[in-house]
């Protein structure tokens, strides 16, 4: 216990070492804290100091947490989870170092060294659970994707919690806690499409609603409609696969577009939010095939992550909502079963 | 939450149609109960789109519970009704859509001030 309270105290000091901080006070004489965005990270780094000790300090800072996890796990034999409390005090080191009144950086590169360190040695639940939450810190701290992550994004994050608990935890039980909720929002697109006053209030509350939902149903019902639709009448591997792959597609491609491969390939879809698709779906599926009870394989995964990437770009035939899934789906079960 | 008592009672009322459910085994007296319910409630308060959630509820809760025997996720003991589901289970949802637009109803004017007329 004691051992486990010094690697603790230590991970903490190595989080706390900030070379933005040093670099900006040996090579300019200043506290980078009060210029720019005011903190001890990287981008500011880059900004305040100069690029190329920017590019130092994001080196240090994603390597200094995904390096401990790694000692700690493959050197030291501390089990992959328990690892991730310490990978996490790095980064509240980095946040947070006493020697500078606590005021550090956000912990973005930190964290994301640790994520990358997690995701390849340890595929469990809480490793999962671990790295959607930090994702979703992630993205909530960024700035150059500020607008993107909304609550509609976070609502349908926490979705995920329907198709793995119709596989993992009860299938009886999720299967009618689905049907409720999409009665539920059934009544309540009712509701709101037969007064015109709610209706214009509700789409101007933009977190939660789309302006294209102004005279049909909300992509909540349609989405709930398809996971019941899923439930019912596919294998529990095809409805685990389309239905998560979705909500990863739906949650990545925006973000992706937004940061690299910005050209237009149809209807405001770009080979950024493409390609992000891919890349999403293979590394959730990753975690699906060692981790899901439905026998997951990789040939499925492989499958699964092209059909979803195609058919998001036919998004402008049929909401996504509906076609995304159900088409996977349907595609998967002939290529798998007929 | 001014009007926490009404959405309680919509609640109230829901709970006590289901409690009648193991009470009363003659599929066409609880039928009968449920019709009075139903009519009490559009008769004592009339609002906009009250026969539209009725028929929505009836209608489309039938086919979703037929849907639902039909692929094995459930199975009735009492199916006085196309021999497949009780014959008041269509008046049950038809009360409960009615009672969630209200709710939903009541929560909208809470928090926005619109009124439903």
């Amino acid at each position: 216990m004691t051992d486990l309270a010094i690697i603790l105290v230590l991970a903490y000091l190595i989080g706390s070492l900030s070379p933005g901080y040093f670099f900006g006070r040996i090579v300019k004489g200043i506290d980078i804290r009060k210029f720019g965005n005011h903190n001890t990270g990287a981008t500011n780094t880059y900004h305040v100091v100069g690029p190329v000790y920017g590019f130092v300090t994001v080196v240090f800072d994603f390597l200094k947490a995904g390096m401990v996890y790694v000692l700690l796990v493959l050197n030291w034999g501390i089990d992959p989870n328990w690892a991730i409390l310490f990978g996490l005090a790095v980064v509240a080191g980095h946040n947070w170092p006493f020697y500078l009144q606590f005021r550090g950086g956000r912990g973005a590169a930190s964290l994301s060294g640790l994520v990358v360190a997690v995701a390849v040695l340890n595929q469990t639940w809480p490793a999962v659970l671990f790295v959607a939450l930090s994702i979703v810190y992630l993205l909530v701290i960024s700035k150059k994707l500020a607008g993107i992550w909304s609550v509609r994004k976070t609502l349908k994050l926490s979705a995920l919690l329907l198709p793995f608990g119709f596989i993992e935890i009860s299938s009886g039980f999720f299967l009618v806690f689905t049907a409720t909720l999409l009665i539920i929002a059934v009544v309540f697109d009712i509701v709101r499409l037969s007064s015109a006053r709610f209706n214009k209030k509700y789409i101007t509350l933009g977190q939660f609603a789309k302006e294209k939902e102004k005279r049909r149903l909300s992509g909540y019902t349609l989405f709930l409609l398809s996971a019941l639709v899923l439930f019912l009448f596919f294998s529990k591997d095809i409805a685990l696969i389309s239905l998560t792959f979705f909500i990863f597609a739906d949650l990545i491609a925006p973000i992706g577009g937004a940061l690299f491969l910005k050209k237009e390939i149809s209807h405001g879809k770009t080979w950024g939010g493409a390609v992000s698709i891919v890349v999403a779906c293979l590394f959730a599926g990753s975690f699906m095939v060692k981790l899901s009870s439905a026998s997951i394989g990789w040939d499925l995964v492989v499958m699964a992550s092209i059909i979803i990437t195609v058919l998001d770009l036919y998004s402008f035939v049929l909401d996504d909502n509906l076609l995304v899934p159900l088409g996977t789906a349907s595609i998967l079960s002939f290529l798998f079963y007929y | 939450m001014k009007h926490y008592i009404q959405i309680v009672f919509y609640f109230a009322v829901i709970v006590i149609m289901l409690a009648l459910i193991p009470v009363i085994a003659n599929d066409y007296a609880l039928t009968g109960i449920y019709l009075v319910f139903i009519l009490s409630a559009i008769v004592f308060k009339k609002e906009r789109s009250d026969f539209m959630f009725l028929a929505v509820g009836f209608t489309g809760l039938t086919f979703g519970e037929y849907f639902f025997v039909s692929t094995g996720v459930e199975t009735f003991n009492r199916n006085s009704l196309f021999g497949i589901m009780p014959l008041w289970l269509p008046l049950l949802w038809s009360f409960i859509f009615l009672s969630m637009k209200r709710v939903f109803w009541l929560m909208v004017k809470d928090y926005w001030h619109i009124q439903l007329k």
